[in-house]
C-alpha cells in the first residue's frame, strides 16, 4: 500500500502535467493561426508642423503667415508568399481647420464628406522571379527619396533621390541584385517604366468626350470611339549601391539615376525632358557622428517647335525661341553631426546648402516645406536642430532660407528674373509608430 | 519526371529565396556587419517594443545600436522599389 501511493500521486502529476501541455499547444496552435489570419502588418507615421513664413518682395512690404499642417502615414506591409510582398500606405495631410477662402475652396470642418481626402501614396507589388531579380508594380515608393530621411535620422524613405521628379508614380519596375560576393555591400540595377497618360476618347454615336486626360467619365469602360492615346512614355534607370561597415563611415551610398521623357506634347510643340542625377551619403564618418551627404543633378528639356507670339518672335518652355535646348543643375550639399550625448538622446545638428540655376527644371509633387526650398532656382540655406523626445519621437527646429533668383516652375518663355526672398522657420514634431 | 523536376526546382527555389523569421534576420545583419559569431549575435537580440529586433524589423533608422559595439545597418523595404 505504501508503495502504491507515490504510483498514484505521480500518475495524477503526470496527468496534470500533460494536460496543461495540451492547453499550451492548443494555444499556440491558436495563436499560429491567429498570426496566418492577419496577413497585414501595419505601421506609420505622424507629422505635426508650424511654419512661420516671411516673405520680403523685391518691392514693397515684408509679410508673415503662420502656417500650422498635419501630415501622416499608415503604412501597412503583406508577405503572402516567401517571393512575393505588397506594400502601401495611406497618406492624410491637411492645414489646421482650413477655412473656406474667397475662392471657395473645401471647408476642412467637420464632416463634410468632400475634404480630408486619404491619398495612396504608394501601393506595389514586389515579385521575386528567380533569385536576385524583382518585378515591381503598382504606385511605387518614388516618394520622399535622399536625402529626405537625413533632417530626422531616419532610414532612407523612398527610392527616387528627391530632385528626381519627386511624384508618385505608377508603373513596372525591374531590380536586379548584383552579386558582388560580400555580406556588407549590395549593388542593384533598376529599370523603371511609369508612363503619363494623357488620353482623350471620343464617343463616336454622341460625339461627346467620355475619357478625358484624368477623368473617366463612364465607369462602365470607353466602348467605342475615337481613341486619342498620348501615353507619355516615361523611364528611369538606376544604380544603387549601398556598404554597410566599411571601416570608414557607419554606411556608404551611392545612386545614380537617369530619368527620360519624351513628346510631351504641347499644342504648336512638343519637349523632350531628361535627368541625371547622382546622390552620395557617407553616414557616421569615422565613427565620428558626422554624416555628409551630396546630390548632385542635371537636368536637360529639348523644345521642338514653339509657340508664335502675336508681337513677332517665339517662344518655348523656359526662352525666347523656339526648338531651344536648356540645360541646368541642382545641388543639395549637408553635413548633419550627430552629437555624442546620451543623456540627451543623441541630438543631431544639420547644415544644407541647396542651390539650382536658371535652366533647371524639376517637378515635385510632394514638398513638406512651406516655402518650395528645394524647388527654387536660386540658393538656399537650411539650419536644423533635431531631438529626440523617446526611440520614436522626434522634434526638430529648423530654419530655411531661400534667395530664388528666378521664377520657379515650367513656363514658355524665359524664366522670369526675381529678387524676392522667404524664410521660413519651423518645428517639426515626428512620431513613428 | 519533368513535372517533378520542376516541382523541386520550385520547392528549391521557394525555400532558398524564404525570409528567415525578424529574429534570425537580425542575427544574420549582426553576424555579417559586425562580425560577431552567431551565439554572440543572439544574446544582442533582444525582445519587447523596443528591443534590437523590432528596431532592425521596422528600422524607423537606419542604424540600429544593438550594443558591444555593434551598430547595423537596415532597409525600410517598403520604402525601396525591389525591396
Amino acid at each position: 500500500m505504501k508503495s502504491f501511493l507515490p504510483l498514484v500521486i505521480c500518475t495524477a502529476m503526470g496527468s496534470v502535467a500533460l494536460a496543461a501541455e495540451g492547453d499550451l499547444q492548443k494555444r499556440v496552435e491558436a495563436l499560429e493561426y491567429q498570426g496566418f489570419e492577419n496577413t497585414l502588418s501595419w505601421s506609420g507615421f505622424f507629422e505635426t508642423r508650424f511654419d512661420q513664413v516671411t516673405f520680403k518682395p523685391d518691392v514693397g512690404d515684408k509679410s508673415t503667415m503662420n502656417l500650422s499642417r498635419n501630415l501622416a502615414g499608415i503604412d501597412f506591409r503583406s508577405k503572402p508568399l516567401p517571393n512575393v510582398s505588397v506594400f502601401g500606405r495611406f497618406t492624410y495631410s491637411n492645414v489646421f481647420n482650413n477655412l473656406p477662402t474667397a475662392s471657395g475652396s473645401g471647408v476642412n470642418l467637420g464632416r463634410t464628406y468632400a475634404s480630408n481626402e486619404v491619398v495612396v501614396e504608394r501601393l506595389f507589388l514586389n515579385y521575386g522571379v528567380i533569385e536576385g531579380l524583382t518585378l515591381s508594380v503598382g504606385r511605387l515608393p518614388t516618394l520622399d527619396g535622399p536625402p529626405t530621411h537625413i533632417y530626422d535620422g531616419l532610414s532612407r524613405q523612398g527610392s527616387y533621390p528627391r530632385q528626381v521628379y519627386s511624384s508618385a508614380l505608377d508603373g513596372y519596375a525591374l531590380t536586379y541584385n548584383i552579386p558582388l560576393n560580400s555580406q556588407t555591400q549590395s549593388l542593384s540595377a533598376r529599370l523603371v517604366y511609369t508612363p503619363l497618360s494623357e488620353i482623350t476618347v471620343t464617343n463616336s454615336a454622341s460625339g461627346v468626350g467620355v475619357f478625358e486626360k484624368t477623368e473617366v467619365k463612364t465607369p462602365a469602360g470607353v466602348g467605342t470611339g475615337v481613341f486619342h492615346n498620348s501615353t507619355v512614355p516615361l523611364t528611369s534607370w538606376m544604380l544603387d549601391y549601398s556598404w554597410d561597415n566599411s571601416g570608414f563611415a557607419q554606411n556608404v551610398s551611392a545612386i545614380y539615376q537617369g530619368f527620360k521623357f519624351s513628346d510631351l506634347k504641347v499644342p504648336g510643340w512638343k519637349a523632350d525632358y531628361m535627368i541625371n542625377s547622382l546622390y552620395l551619403e557617407f553616414k557616421d564618418i569615422a565613427s565620428t557622428g558626422l554624416t555628409v551627404y551630396e546630390s548632385y543633378t542635371k537636368t536637360k528639356l529639348v523644345n521642338e517647335g514653339g509657340v508664335t507670339l502675336p508681337t513677332g518672335g517665339s517662344i518655348s518652355f523656359g526662352a525666347n525661341k523656339a526648338d531651344a535646348t536648356i540645360e541646368g543643375t541642382i545641388n543639395i550639399t549637408g553635413l548633419v553631426y550627430t552629437l555624442p550625448v546620451a543623456a540627451m538622446k543623441n541630438p543631431l545638428i544639420g547644415y544644407e546648402m541647396y542651390s539650382a540655376d536658371k535652366n533647371s527644371v524639376q517637378f515635385d509633387a510632394a514638398n513638406r516645406d512651406a516655402i518650395g526650398f528645394y524647388v527654387q532656382r536660386g540658393k538656399g540655406n537650411h539650419i536644423f536642430y533635431t531631438q529626440p523626445l523617446n526611440n520614436i519621437m522626434k522634434l526638430r527646429l529648423g530654419m530655411m532660407d531661400s534667395k530664388p533668383e528666378y521664377a520657379p516652375g515650367l513656363a514658355a518663355g524665359e524664366f522670369a528674373k526675381t529678387k524676392d526672398t522667404t524664410t521660413a522657420i519651423y518645428a517639426n514634431l515626428r512620431t513613428d509608430f | 519526371m519533368k513535372r517533378y523536376l520542376v516541382l523541386v526546382g520550385l520547392s528549391w527555389y521557394l525555400s532558398s529565396a524564404a525570409s528567415a523569421d525578424p529574429k534570425e534576420d537580425f542575427v544574420k545583419a549582426v553576424v555579417d556587419q559586425c562580425k560577431l559569431p552567431k551565439e554572440k549575435a543572439e544574446t544582442l537580440a533582444t525582445p519587447g517594443r523596443t528591443g534590437t529586433i523590432v528596431q532592425f524589423t521596422l528600422c524607423i533608422s537606419s542604424t540600429v545600436d544593438v550594443g558591444d559595439g555593434c551598430k547595423v545597418t537596415c532597409k525600410k523595404q517598403g520604402s525601396n522599389i525591389g525591396g
